[in-house]
């Protein structure tokens, strides 16, 4: 989970976690909230989907926002947070 | 079919100030989302100036809707409403329909190395 928006370093430590989990094929769940949502067309977001990460994108933070949906990410509620925190083997948060 | 109790455990701790800050808010309104699954239970640990959002007039707060109407929820989902003791930073008195427990501050550590799951707001 991502919450820490793109002018924070926790944003891009984020991204550079996920790249390196990817590279070692591990499957890759990366849920963007609150300010973090503002990340979502930079160009390493991309990059990290391309690769083979799943990109999430909370709706409502996007609407509290009034940030347009993004193509990058699959705009998902709560319950998508839910099951990644359940369902992973590893759970990391940035804030 | 009622669900089981709830497996695991997610504490939020939340320092940001809710008189300048919408994180706390956020932070609350991600919990108690969580919560409404009953596959974490989510609690909350309000350090400093995040105290504040117990207080009886959560409105005049950045977001203060969202302690309003989602705190009690909380605590109805079985999640715990933490503050360090000793406190002072609260300007008013904490909300009556709040469940509040006080933790000594010696006692955090081990508190938060207790949870699957920390987050920081």
């Amino acid at each position: 989970m991502v919450a820490a928006g793109p002018d924070k370093k926790n944003f891009f430590h984020a991204i550079r976690t996920a790249e390196a989990a990817t590279r070692q094929g591990v499957e890759v769940y990366a849920y963007f909230i609150d300010e973090a949502v503002k990340g979502l067309g930079h160009p390493e977001v991309g990059t990290l989907k391309k690769n083979g990460a799943r990109i999430f994108g909370c709706a409502f933070s996007l609407q509290k926002r009034r940030l347009p949906l993004d193509s990058e990410a699959t705009m998902v509620g709560l319950t998508m947070l839910n099951e990644i925190m359940t369902g992973s083997d590893r759970f990391l948060s940035f804030t | 079919m009622k669900k089981e109790e709830a497996k695991k455990r997610a504490l939020f701790v939340i320092e940001s100030d809710p008189e300048q800050s919408p994180r706390p808010a956020e932070a609350v309104r991600i919990a108690a989302g969580l919560g409404a699954w009953k596959d974490v239970r989510a609690d909350l640990l309000l350090a400093g100036n995040a105290v504040k959002a117990l207080g009886s007039y959560p409105e005049e707060l950045v977001d203060g809707h969202i302690f309003r109407d989602y705190l009690p929820t909380l605590n109805e989902q079985g999640g715990v409403l933490m503050m360090v003791t000793g406190n002072t930073a609260a300007k008013e008195a904490f909300s009556p329909h709040l469940v509040i427990k006080s933790l000594d501050k010696r006692r955090l550590s081990a508190t938060m190395e207790s949870y699957d799951f920390l987050f920081h707001f």
